[in-house]
């Protein structure tokens, strides 16, 4: 089975009016991360998946989930 | 400019420069192969440049240093994956080129000097252009 990470983090940074650099800024790492996390080409660790999570004021599993 | 802003122009311009040594690393050992220049004070230079190279590819500048903000913005998850991966591009291009070598050797006699050279060369090549490949796509 191949399993992805699947992830609404552009909505949930838009949504939250943020761009990417604002959000990179808010929890000390760069706009590439935020960049690449968005786009499903790299997979966050968990600390950041909870940065994320918590910068952008939800939970985690709504924000990633596994895609099958 | 805040800080992200110039963690990022400063990770293009290490991208743009591995690109640079890149260019350099195989210029020099095209021109010292071509010209069959094994002698060790030769060598000397070429050393310098793969020691200051495979450095630089290593987070361990950043982490013998006391890491300013920008310096902790340029290696961050997304850096180090970079760099595991282009680690991995250098260790093929290594096994690659060593294996064409001994394949071609009854034909093309190499001493043992150039193809340490050309194996080190092609590993660090393709890990450079790897990593700087990786950070300039991530950042657009």
């Amino acid at each position: 089975m191949n399993e992805t990470l699947g992830n609404d983090l552009k909505a949930a940074r838009e949504a939250a009016g943020l761009t990417q650099g604002g959000l990179a800024q808010a929890i000390g790492v760069s706009r590439k991360t935020i960049n690449t996390v968005e786009n499903g080409v790299f997979q966050p660790s968990t600390l950041l998946a909870l940065k994320l999570a918590r910068a952008l004021g939800r939970p985690v599993e709504s924000l990633f989930w596994i895609a099958d | 400019m805040n800080l992200v802003e110039k963690a990022e122009a400063r990770s293009r311009g290490r991208a743009v420069v591995f690109y640079l040594l890149s260019v350099a690393l195989l210029a020099s050992t095209i021109l010292s192969v071509a010209n069959g220049h094994d002698e060790p004070n030769r060598l000397l230079p070429w050393f310098v440049m793969i020691g200051a190279s495979a450095l630089n590819l290593t987070g361990l500048p950043f982490r013998w240093s006391r890491c300013g903000p920008i310096a902790r913005l340029m290696n961050d998850e997304t850096t180090r994956d970079h760099r595991r991966s282009s680690f991995e591009a250098g260790f093929w291009a290594m096994i690659l080129s060593t294996a064409s070598m001994t394949a071609i050797l009854n034909a093309v006699p190499f001493s043992a000097v150039t193809m340490g050279r050309v194996a080190i060369t092609a590993g660090l090549i393709a890990a450079l252009t790897s990593f700087a490949t990786l950070e300039l796509r991530a950042s657009r």
